[in-house]
């Protein structure tokens, strides 16, 4: 490709090949058509807050927006096709949908209470699952601090809490992560264990079986994080 | 510059084709088993970085003796250095990683062997 102008050809045929391989690149450029709907609980209250994302298939892109104070929600313009939709809200089971997009096109979809307290806890955020750890008594409160110190630096306090074990796992999860670093690498046995961990890991890995252990657990779940209503 | 066309043609046509080649040709019960894999054993068995030992043996289709059966017992009850999951996981969960485990090939998790670096070709006189 001697001649800049043979390279320039070239370029533009290859954008042209590109444009052409890739259908809703141009489908893109019809973003006409309108979702909109409204969330309610079983209860048949609108709710507001909740998260409502919709995805195109073959799309690699989710677009998601949130319920006004009456429970609706609003996409901009997004382009024709077939769209996934669904809507999600803490303590709530996810809704799925379905929607064809050529017009304004509405999905309401009513969102029912989650009544598994174990689906539950899996779905807090981290903040939450840490907050709802014991902490009343001053031994509990210490261990609750560790948990925060130890596991909350390098990852979400829902990471770990999102297991359950006996104590004899907990201890052998805590094997690990003294000989872990941040990045998650682990050093091998001859490593120097982390002191911090180290010394309270009796305590932490009887605390930890009694908060997310086989048995009835510790764990204090507030009033539901529902959406505003 | 037909040459270069063409040749420019067949890359694009490749590179488009390759963002949509990527098939799952896993049953719902090994997806489900994958997603949990990675989210719970994937810590000790899969590599953090290109080049960092890993905790726990890597896993594969022929782990346990290649025993689905045994697959289960071992992610339930653990070993003397893995935790059981059964307060965790139900039978179905646990049987879908022993599942999604048989889809795995052995020697995923080696470490990248060092490139001989190419003799550079000789300009033409």
């Amino acid at each position: 490709m001697k001649n800049p102008r043979n390279f320039a050809a070239a370029s533009l045929i290859a954008l042209a090949a590109a444009l052409g391989a890739t259908p809703f690149v141009i489908s893109a450029a019809h973003a006409d058509a309108l979702l909109t709907g409204t969330i309610t609980s079983t209860a048949g209250e609108k709710m507001g807050g909740v998260t409502v994302s919709a995805k195109a298939e073959r799309s690699p892109i989710t677009t998601s927006v949130f319920t006004d104070e009456a429970g609706n929600y609003y996409f901009p313009p997004l382009p024709n096709g077939k769209y996934r939709v669904w809507a999600q809200a803490l303590t709530y089971q996810a809704a799925n949908g379905n929607a064809e997009l050529h017009k304004t096109t509405r999905r309401d979809f009513v969102l029912q209470p989650i009544k598994n307290q174990e689906d539950w806890i899996r779905q807090l955020p981290g903040d939450e699952l840490l907050a709802a750890l014991p902490g009343d008594t001053p031994e509990d409160y210490r261990m609750k601090t560790q948990v925060r110190k130890n596991c909350t630096g390098c990852h979400s306090a829902s990471y770990p809490l999102q297991h359950r074990f006996d104590e004899e796992g907990w201890n052998k999860i805590l094997d690990l992560m003294k000989h872990v670093n941040v990045l998650g690498v682990y050093f091998g046995p001859d490593h120097k264990a982390t002191p911090n961990i180290e010394f309270h890991q009796k305590e932490l890995a009887a605390y930890l079986a009694r908060a997310r252990g086989p048995g009835e657990s510790s764990i204090e779940v507030q009033a539901a994080p529902a959406p505003v209503r | 510059m037909k040459r270069s066309a063409w040749i420019a043609l067949m890359l694009l046509a490749g590179a488009s084709q390759g963002g949509f080649a990527a098939e799952d040709h896993l049953n719902e019960q090994q997806k489900l088993g994958r997603r949990l894999f990675e989210q719970s054993c994937g810590v000790c068995h899969t590599r953090p970085t290109l080049v960092a030992g890993m905790y726990g043996p890597e896993l594969s289709k022929e782990s346990s003796g290649g025993r689905e059966d045994v697959m289960r017992v071992i992610i339930s009850n653990g070993t003397p250095r893995m935790p059981g999951f059964k307060y965790t996981f139900n039978s179905d969960q646990i049987a879908a990683i022993a599942a999604y485990m048989k889809t795995m090939p052995p020697g995923a998790q080696d470490l990248p062997t060092a490139r001989t670096p190419t003799k550079a070709a000789t300009p033409a006189q």
